[in-house]
């Protein structure tokens, strides 16, 4: 550490361990300088957080060799701890006890309670119920939901500014007959955020009379076309730290000590993935398949959208993404024939015992076939909750589009540059390949996409920090967290036809060393492997044989400067569904020929 | 477990300390001091309805400022399900329509400016158990109290079917064996059954058919518990599930023999009462089933302030040492899938597992001279002591208050009014 002295120590606390990193100059740059881990505390018997937090940098300061953060027993600062005369600047996320769950009540789903539901995912919440007017089920039912989902905050939503809509009030009854407490110790009640038609609110605060009154910000819908996200989500943020964060235990002493405000982790996420698009014209499509939830999220210079999955995880889960996926679907990606009843115990085993690791070939194919499913469940799902990628021009009217049938939602690949994947599956993948594998079966990206890994699981880290310092946060992000893996091309229209069928040529030059171009042809069906080591460039030079798309028209060759990695460059001449449904013996060979191309390793146990 | 490595507990002779607490506020029926059996009725409570609003307007077909004038009961007055709530003026009963509430309670608002009545619900009585044999060493006024007696304590790693008690019986003679359906008699009705390795699928239908309150077992089948419970288990929170009998699992899915210590510490008190609680809670304060038997007469005085304080014994966390050279674990994940032995060693260095990668290790012996080299997040400590005077490494004194308890009738309603 010379010259600029600026240290900073960001601690993640997720809901079994919390993580801090050291960050701090090395030569020239930001680099993360060391990592440590220490059990959350969250629940008992500590029932404390900065019981983790604090074994966490004790760690981290024995590896540093200096004092980082003091932290005085007892003692409660005023001020944060630099300032207390501490090396270090405190930052925090968390996701640990629950991270933020909320409950939305709107009156239409697809439309009000749609962008009551984005403004609480893209502050970070965990969405835990959606309650609408227009919901079929009898108040009572909806009574039970709104009990049974155990929020942390209510979001309530409804009607244009100015419109006539007695229903929203109806839906405030109903919150307040659900009387819901906070699910902590304290039993608090649970605050309500209402952002709905901005001339009832007299008559909400009337229903709250006799209970705490709601908290008014400004309509997440003004006008039927038009939406207002980022006041409900500032006052969400608000909620966070000051209803949630205070209440769960250790929370207020974390807090104090911070030099920023903490962040829920995918909110500080979305952060990192701001400073990722910086100034790129591209978007970045980002995935986290966590052991609960699956988060998808598009950043581009729009901002962040960000889509929850819940249920769709790789551990307490794991069986709704079978369900959801049907069984057929998770075993058409194993190579070896399982048995299904042995598939289905295998399945519930790593429900009941989620820290457990696959330690065979077979468990391990059983655990990337279901993140291949979770990955495409998951994207649908954040297709479906992104209305600007319904196919819908920007032009046409909401109300144009009720009572006729929506075209099928669809992701518009050529804006998606560069697909990171992060999360535990996909981070302790044996090898590379195997990850960049799961992201395009998963995925199934067209065009031409870069691939990378945020394999340390930084991201929330360096979001949050990014609050306080973007340029470090920039610097740590490219040096120490974004790992690549290569780039994959499909063409983006396929109009069908037999396997064989040649779809386009390929020319890949080295940019950096002479001579090793490589050319050929991407057949239907095939999946073609040109290695191209880490740090490598290239050019990639696609032409389409017949009216195909390749990015940039139908029958346009398209060329790009592509960086390489441990999968290099994969050409994909397979079904954008993948021949779904389709025999599982001819499949398998398929499958087996695939895995073969870009050199993953099947030789499986008996 | 938070923090600690996984671990289940098997043990006898030991002090535990059970947190017993109404959803809502009650009556505490015991106190301090008080020696209770099992079934004791310890609190109980008569949880606030909750507020159910109905659209009187909206189901009538009238102005909001008309709906007070067409509710026909009065404010404060009860009121049955499916009784007239209100009524439209009509002509001589000609033409009139109704509007008749959804469940029984008492009419707490009627609201002329959304046209809604609220009625609140009445729920019945919800009545806690003492769960062990032993005395009370606290009391929450109005919550609940804490009960520390002694008793043979085993646990599972997934229970379906919430609390249940009945009359312990061995079915099968050894903790490999399968239960089948021939060794389910009609005696064994109301009774907590003690399997083997797994249970069939036509055993299971058996025991349904013939009332087993519960059935302990080391492993089960997928597609048997689907069917048993009518539905896919997809995510491991249990214990609301209405199914007998309960099932609670010590091994896992598919055959996966029972720790014999476990098995013969069941066994041994085997035609004593049992309490069973079949839930799970996988998440955030992890929360594991149990097979409880008491104690009937407990030599002695009070659990210790420590114990009463929630404070851990070493048996629940797994020694502070968790996982360590002697322990006796049970292998999770195939390879060795179910397979118990004891740590020989701990690999300082990770270890190269063909096809996985590399990932910190720990090498087991397993009966018969043969050693499993497996990753550590696949073994499972099994602690516990068989009771008796220095019997054990561990301590003799466990506490597993930490998980709230929740009994039977206190289970979330399915339509929660």
């Amino acid at each position: 550490v010379s010259g600029d002295e600026r240290l900073y120590v960001v601690v993640d606390c997720g809901s079994t361990t919390t993580k801090a990193l050291l960050i701090g100059r090395r030569g020239e740059r930001f680099r993360a300088l060391a990592r440590s881990e220490a059990p959350t505390t969250v629940e008992a018997p500590q029932e404390d957080v900065t019981v983790g937090v604090r074994s966490a940098l004790a760690e981290l300061e024995r590896r540093a060799g200096f004092p980082l953060v003091p932290w005085p027993d007892g003692v409660a600062p005023s001020e944060p701890a630099v300032a207390a005369g501490g090396r270090a600047t405190l930052l925090a996320t968390s996701s640990a006890a629950g991270g933020l769950q909320m409950t939305v009540v709107g009156l239409v789903r697809g439309l009000t309670l749609a962008s009551g539901e984005r403004a609480a995912l893209g502050a970070g919440a965990l969405v835990g119920e959606l309650v609408a007017f227009n919901d079929p089920d009898s108040p009572l039912e909806r009574i039970a939901r709104l009990r049974r989902s155990q929020p942390d905050a209510v979001l309530l939503c409804g009607g244009t500014d100015g419109g006539k809509t007695p229903q929203v009030l109806a839906l405030a009854e109903l919150i307040a007959a659900a009387d819901l407490r906070s699910r902590h110790a304290t039993r608090e009640p649970v605050p309500v955020i209402y952002a709905g038609n901005a001339t009832l609110r007299d008559a909400v605060a009337t229903v709250f009379s006799d209970r705490e009154p709601p908290l008014f910000v400004a309509n997440v819908r003004p006008e039927l076309e038009r939406e207002n996200l980022a006041p409900t989500r500032d006052r969400i943020h608000e909620v966070f730290l000051h209803n949630v964060m205070t209440q769960a235990p250790g929370y207020a002493a974390l807090q104090q000590r911070c030099a920023a405000p903490p962040l829920p982790t995918p909110a500080a996420f979305a952060s990192a993935l701001e400073l990722l698009v910086g100034e790129e014209d591209a978007e970045v499509l980002a995935v986290d398949v966590g052991g609960a939830t699956t988060d998808v999220y598009t950043a581009g210079p729009a901002g962040v959208h960000r889509s929850v999955s819940a249920n769709l995880g790789l551990s307490f889960s794991v069986g709704n993404v079978c369900q959801a996926a049907g069984w057929e679907r998770i075993a058409r990606w194993l190579t070896v024939p399982i048995a299904d009843e042995e598939l289905r115990n295998a399945i519930r085993n790593k429900m009941i015992r989620p820290t457990t690791v696959p330690a065979t070939a077979s468990d391990l194919q059983i655990e990337q076939a279901v993140v291949r499913e979770a990955l495409r469940l998951a994207l649908d799902h954040h297709v479906a909750t992104r209305p600007d990628l319904r196919g819908l021009r920007p032009a046409e009217p909401a109300t144009a589009r009720l009572g006729r049938s929506a075209p099928a939602p669809r992701i518009d690949w050529r804006r998606i540059g560069l697909v990171v994947g992060s999360g535990g599956p996909l981070a302790h993948a044996p090898q590379p390949v195997q990850a960049g594998l799961m992201l395009i079966d998963g995925l199934r990206p067209r065009g031409i996409t870069s691939l990378a890994m945020d394999e340390q699981f930084l991201f929330p880290h360096l979001g949050v920090l990014a609050t306080v310092d973007r340029e470090a946060a920039r610097q740590v992000l490219f040096a120490d967290s974004l790992v690549p893996l290569g780039v994959v091309a499909a063409p983006l229209t396929d109009r069908g036809g037999r396997d064989g069928t040649e779809l386009f040529s390929y020319v890949l030059r080295p940019r950096d060393r002479d001579g090793g171009v490589r050319r050929g042809e991407v057949r239907r069906g095939e999946l073609v492997a040109l290695p191209l080591a880490t740090g490598e460039r290239a050019q990639l030079e696609l032409r389409p044989s017949g009216p195909r798309d390749l990015g940039a028209g139908t029958g346009v060759e398209v060329q790009a400067l592509v960086l390489g990695g441990p999968v290099g460059v994969l050409l994909d001449g397979r079904d954008p569904d993948l021949g779904w449904p389709r025999p599982r013996l001819s499949w398998r060979e398929d499958l087996k020929r695939w895995q073969a191309a870009v050199g993953v390793e099947r030789e499986v146990d008996a | 477990v938070t923090g600690g490595h996984p671990t289940l507990l098997a043990a006898a002779g030991v002090r535990i300390v059970r947190r017993r607490r109404l959803p809502a506020a009650g009556d505490v029926l015991v106190a301090v001091g008080e020696r209770v059996a099992p079934d004791r009725i310890v609190a109980r409570a008569r949880p606030p309805g909750a507020m159910v609003p109905v659209n009187v307007a909206y189901e009538l077909d009238i102005a909001p400022s008309e709906v007070p004038d067409a509710v026909v009961v009065p404010l404060g007055a009860e009121v049955a399900r499916g009784a007239p709530l209100a009524r439209t003026a009509g002509l001589w009963g000609l033409l009139r329509s109704y509007c008749y509430a959804p469940v029984t309670g008492v009419v707490r608002d009627v609201s002329a400016s959304s046209g809604q009545v609220v009625i609140e619900a009445t729920v019945p009585a919800v009545e806690l158990t003492a769960l062990i044999a032993g005395t009370v060493i606290g009391v929450e006024p109005g919550r609940g109290v804490d009960v520390c007696g002694r008793a043979t304590l085993v646990q599972g790693v997934l229970g379906v079917g919430g609390e249940v008690s009945g009359r312990l019986v061995a079915a099968v003679a050894r903790p490999e064996d399968l239960l089948s359906a021939e060794l389910i008699g009609p005696e064994l009705g109301g009774c907590v059954v003690l399997g083997g390795a797994s249970i069939t699928g036509a055993a299971l239908h058996r025991a349904r058919e013939i009332g087993v309150a519960a059935v302990i077992t080391g492993g089960i089948d997928d597609t048997d518990l689907t069917d048993h419970l009518g539905r896919e288990l997809n995510v491991a929170v249990t214990g609301q599930e209405d199914v007998r009998p309960a099932v609670v699992v010590t091994g896992g899915f598919g055959r996966v023999g029972q720790d014999p210590h476990a098995f013969d510490l069941l066994r041994r008190r085997a035609g004593e009462l049992a309490s069973v609680r079949a839930a799970t809670r996988i998440r955030a304060g992890a929360e594991r089933p149990e097979v409880i038997v008491s104690e009937s007469d407990p030599t002695d005085g009070p659990a210790d302030s420590a114990l009463a304080s929630g404070i851990d014994g070493d048996i629940r966390a797994g020694g502070d040492g968790g996982l360590s050279l002697g322990r006796r674990v049970r292998i999770v994940a195939a390879p060795f899938r179910g397979r118990i032995g004891q740590v020989v060693e701990l690999s300082q260095r990770p270890h190269a597992f063909a096809e996985v990668g590399t990932l910190p290790a720990v090498v087991v012996a397993l009966p018969g001279e043969q050693r499993a080299i497996v990753p550590r997040a696949n073994v499972e400590l099994l602690a516990g002591s068989s009771g008796g005077a220095g019997s054990a490494d561990e301590a003799d004194e466990a506490d597993a208050s930490g998980a709230q308890d929740v009994p039977p009738s206190a289970r979330r309603p399915r339509e929660e009014v």
